[in-house]
């Protein structure tokens, strides 16, 4: 691991990356020691400032400090992903396995359900199940596990196949191990890895669809700050002044960056590993 | 000495066609018989090696009798027990008292275990967790001449001698009445041959356990083995104790065998039997004897009548129309 | 004085590791007399591969090569550009590999391969297909014509080697590079392919360049014999000299651990304790020095001198200079 993180450092995005998570994941998790306002608290009369000292990103339409909300907005996106991927992982590498090492019916049954699931174009699935259960965050997460699951299920499965036909499985059979001691011990260690970089590639989608769906009035539900709500509240102001778009919009592209060359990196990282040196 | 593994007429299939390809392609057996009529007998302590090149069937019938391969005809009896009929729990004992050592060293071992997880897996597959496994791990390195640091390397980065050894010490772990090696010395230099096949000579003598060896490299077969048999598509065309066989070759397989592997001495008698042809198909086997396609020595009958069982001295077996 | 084909002075080849600079192969000399068969012998760290990825020029990114001349046919390949050792391989100069399928593309048929690789010459298709069918046929594929027409994955292993053979040398080149090509073939199809490049080497009048660690099979096949041990030449001679009177400690005990060579039964076979040095961080004087039984004080300090202890008879040791 500490080799890990020192070769990060050494790549110059792999440090910006780092660094760019760091600051907000911090931030979103300090919120509320370091929020200068309470993200709900109405001040009429300060509405539509822009930045100054007394608020740093300015207010929105109902005079709230924008920079708290951007800050407690973290706290929504971060919940959403960590949540729901870690669901989806979960769920995801579970069916995958089932699907590699099982009985081959078994294994089309679980495939025929990835495949419908990711047939669906993934917003208007969300549309779809918000519409009948009603906009929360709760419905926002569900629907982004339900999605997620067939991507990583997938790369598990696939990895499995490979796995499965190696010898050192034939020789854990002959030793008369369980299949449960096999998936657990063997196989999962071995089709992991991938999948830790795909997850944190997803990490930035996540977040900006739940941004997408909350902009759309679809998620998180008022007076709840989230990335997506300020954006949706900065979209009809527009006209008015451009600091709630410009702060909504911040944190997303300085997540999805982050968490892009952090991922990049950590995956050419992986990748000359492998490579045998001489 | 007891007996420790039999082997009688025993045959392996595997199916290679669905119905309707047979039926499609007029094929009137969808099966091919990988191994097929094969009886042997293993004594403890001793050492019975499978020779035989890609085809032959030997790792298949060490599959079998691995139990990991189900039996289509005959027995294989551990010590009193068929194998091809056991039930789940009985294979789990069985499983305790047999090991297989794999051919590719690295490849076998799970390679995000460490050393020391893989030698004492075992145990824990087996119910035995409350022995105390750090210790059980600095015995078996022992036993294998490893140091004990050994146990915190993981399989990438061991040699294919290492690697050779931490497979033995695992086969070690539950002191197995039968080690099945498949082809032990595959991949290792000439130079550090010697040392795997003198580490399983130790053993055996030292601990009295059976092995059952399977190679194509006839060289090692004399100095480890006290019965051989030689294979050829999925049968022993002649089988009995290494000495016989070394000195007294009868088959013309054996003999061509032993002519392809030449010392290193240029100005050696080059009395060498070039086999003609390739091994023919499982699919498609010769009519009589199923060696005449490539054998030398050529007979009448041998194309349409099956070569009867000769004996040589009592269990020195061959089966051929016309032994050298 | 026979003319070389291939002769190499001084060759060495460097890797750059992230533990340093590996010398994988260190003051290498080589010579491939014309029409003879010359056995490379060497267990797996010996260099082996790297030497034959120096003659055809296709090295690893990561390497250099600090000095050394491979003289082919009277040019140094090492002073030649990529576009003129892209004419020389292939045509004079061709490669058999000991998977056949890493030679063979699975998607192309075998006619389609062969016809192809003859882009150089300025005959008829036809001409091309008669070409490719007999050189099939003399690698002992029956039926080529037909044959032209199916895929490698239709031919089994021993009859896919004879097809790499058969593409080696349709260009009729002056040397072919035989690396390890009978080592995954059973013993029985190995007896048959040793005799094949034998009647074709005979046939076609080239040199072979065979490596193997097999050493039957260069005793058998192969006219003259260089051992490899850790990146460098420790022998050079005919098959004669370097069997019957082994001048390296290294070669002596090679022929002593081969079992091949054991005629008597024994429960406990010879073998070569210890293991090669680490390349990066070269011990001085000789490399075999920790594994030998002769080894003297001298052995410690000084690289050992590429002598000639009999004629035709080469070796780098002290102990044959004393």
């Amino acid at each position: 691991m500490s080799n890990i993180l020192k070769r990060i450092t050494h790549e110059p995005l792999g440090l910006i990356g780092l660094i760019l998570v760091i600051l907000i994941v911090a931030s979103a998790l300090l919120a509320n020691f370091i929020a200068p306002y309470d993200p709900i608290a109405l001040n009429i009369l300060d509405r539509l400032q822009s930045p100054s000292a007394n608020h740093l990103l300015g207010t929105d339409q109902l005079g709230r400090d924008l920079f708290s909300r951007v800050l407690y907005g973290g706290q929504v996106a971060l919940k959403v992903a960590l949540i729901s991927i870690a669901a989806a992982l979960s769920i995801g590498v579970l069916l995958g396995m089932i699907a590699g090492f099982g009985p081959r019916w078994l294994d089309n049954i679980i495939m025929m359900f990835f495949d419908t699931i990711r047939s669906f174009p993934t917003v208007m699935f969300a549309l779809a199940t918000v519409a009948l259960v009603g906009p929360s965050l709760e419905t926002v997460i569900a629907v982004i596990i339900v999605t997620t699951i067939p991507n990583y299920g997938r790369v598990v499965r696939t990895q499995t196949l490979t796995i499965k036909s190696n010898e050192f499985i034939m020789a854990e059979r002959a030793m008369g191990v369980s299949l449960i001691r096999i998936l657990g011990v063997h196989v999962l260690p071995n089709v992991i890895g991938p999948l830790i970089i795909l997850a944190s590639m997803d990490i930035p989608t996540v977040i900006a669809l739940e941004a997408g769906l909350s902009f759309l009035g679809m998620g998180v539900k008022p007076p709840t700050p989230s990335w997506g709500s300020i954006l949706n509240d900065g979209y009809t102001l527009i006209r008015n002044t451009p600091w709630p778009i410009i702060a909504g919009s911040i944190p997303l592209v300085l997540i999805t960056l982050g968490f892009t060359f952090l991922g990049e990196s950590l995956r050419d990282l992986i990748d000359p590993k492998l490579r045998k040196s001489i | 000495m007891s007996e420790v593994l039999r082997g009688e007429n025993v045959r392996v299939r595997f199916r290679v066609k669905s119905t309707i390809q047979a039926l499609l392609q007029r094929v009137s057996d969808p099966y091919i018989d990988a191994v097929r009529d094969v009886s042997f007998s293993i004594s403890e302590g001793e050492t019975f090696t499978l020779v035989g090149e890609s085809g032959s069937g030997k790792s298949t019938l060490a599959l079998a009798v691995a139990g990991l391969l189900p039996a289509a005809e005959g027995s294989i009896r551990f010590i009193g027990d068929d194998v091809t009929t056991m039930n789940a729990a009985d294979m789990q004992t069985y499983r305790k008292q047999i090991s297989f050592m794999w051919q590719n060293p690295v490849g076998s071992l799970s390679p995000r275990q460490s050393v020391g997880a893989l030698i004492t897996e075992p145990y824990i597959v087996h119910g035995m967790k409350k022995r105390d496994l750090k210790a059980e791990c600095t015995r078996l390195l022992k036993m294998v001449g490893l140091p004990d640091h050994f146990s915190e390397r993981y399989p990438h980065q061991l040699s294919g001698g290492q690697a050779r050894r931490v497979g033995v010490a695992r086969a070690l772990a539950l002191n197995p009445k039968l080690i099945i090696a498949d082809e032990p010395t595959a991949g290792l230099d000439v130079s550090v041959q010697g040392e795997i096949l003198n580490l399983l000579n130790r053993l055996q003598d030292d601990l009295g356990v059976s092995m059952f060896v399977i190679t194509h490299n006839l060289n090692i077969v004399r100095h480890i083995s006290h019965q051989t048999a030689i294979m050829y598509l999925g049968r022993f065309v002649e089988q009995g104790p290494t000495d016989d066989i070394f000195s007294e070759p009868r088959h013309p397989y054996t003999l061509a065998l032993l002519s392809a592997n030449p010392e290193p001495d240029p100005d050696a008698e080059i009395g060498r039997i070039e086999l003609k042809g390739e091994v023919p198909s499982l699919m498609d086997r010769p009519l009589g004897c199923e060696f005449h396609t490539r054998c030398p020595f050529l007979g009448d009958n041998c194309n349409s009548v099956f070569p009867p069982v000769h004996t040589i001295h009592d269990t020195h077996t061959l089966t051929c129309h016309y032994p050298r | 004085m026979t003319e070389n084909v291939l002769t190499i002075r001084d060759l060495s080849v460097h890797y750059h590791t992230d533990r340093g600079e590996l010398k994988a192969m260190r003051h290498v000399n080589l010579d491939v007399p014309k029409g003879s068969i010359v056995g490379i012998v060497g267990e797996s760290g010996c260099g082996k591969s790297t030497l034959i990825s120096a003659i055809i020029r296709l090295l690893a990114e990561n390497s250099t090569i600090p000095n050394g001349v491979v003289d082919f046919e009277n040019r140094d390949l090492l002073k030649l550009s990529e576009d003129e050792m892209r004419a020389i391989r292939g045509d004079r100069m061709s490669i058999v590999f000991q998977d056949p399928m890493s030679t063979l593309n699975p998607v192309l048929s075998i006619g389609r391969q062969m016809v192809d690789i003859q882009y150089r010459d300025k005959k008829s298709q036809t001409e091309k297909i008669k070409h490719s069918t007999d050189m099939l046929a003399s690698v002992g594929i029956p039926d080529p014509a037909s044959r032209l027409k199916q895929f490698p994955h239709e031919f089994s292993g021993g009859m896919q080697q004879r097809i790499s053979i058969a593409m080696a040398l349709q260009a009729q080149p002056s040397l072919l590079i035989a690396d390890e090509p009978t080592t995954a073939l059973d013993a029985t199809l190995e007896v048959q392919i040793i005799h094949l490049l034998k009647a074709l080497q005979e046939d076609i009048g080239c040199s072979i360049l065979f490596i193997s660690h097999h050493l039957g099979v260069i005793a058998e096949l192969c006219d003259y014999v260089v051992v490899m041990y850790a990146g460098e030449v420790v022998e050079e001679g005919t098959v004669s000299d370097v069997f019957h009177r082994p001048a390296h400690p290294y070669t002596e005990k090679l022929l002593q651990c081969d079992p091949a060579g054991i005629a008597t039964k024994s429960r406990s076979l010879p073998t070569i304790p210890g293991e090669i040095p680490d390349l990066v961080t070269l011990p001085p004087g000789c490399i075999f020095k920790n594994r030998c039984e002769h080894v003297m004080a001298q052995c410690d300090t000084e690289v050992p001198q590429w002598t000639e202890s009999t004629k035709g008879h080469f070796v780098s040791c002290h102990r044959s200079l004393s």
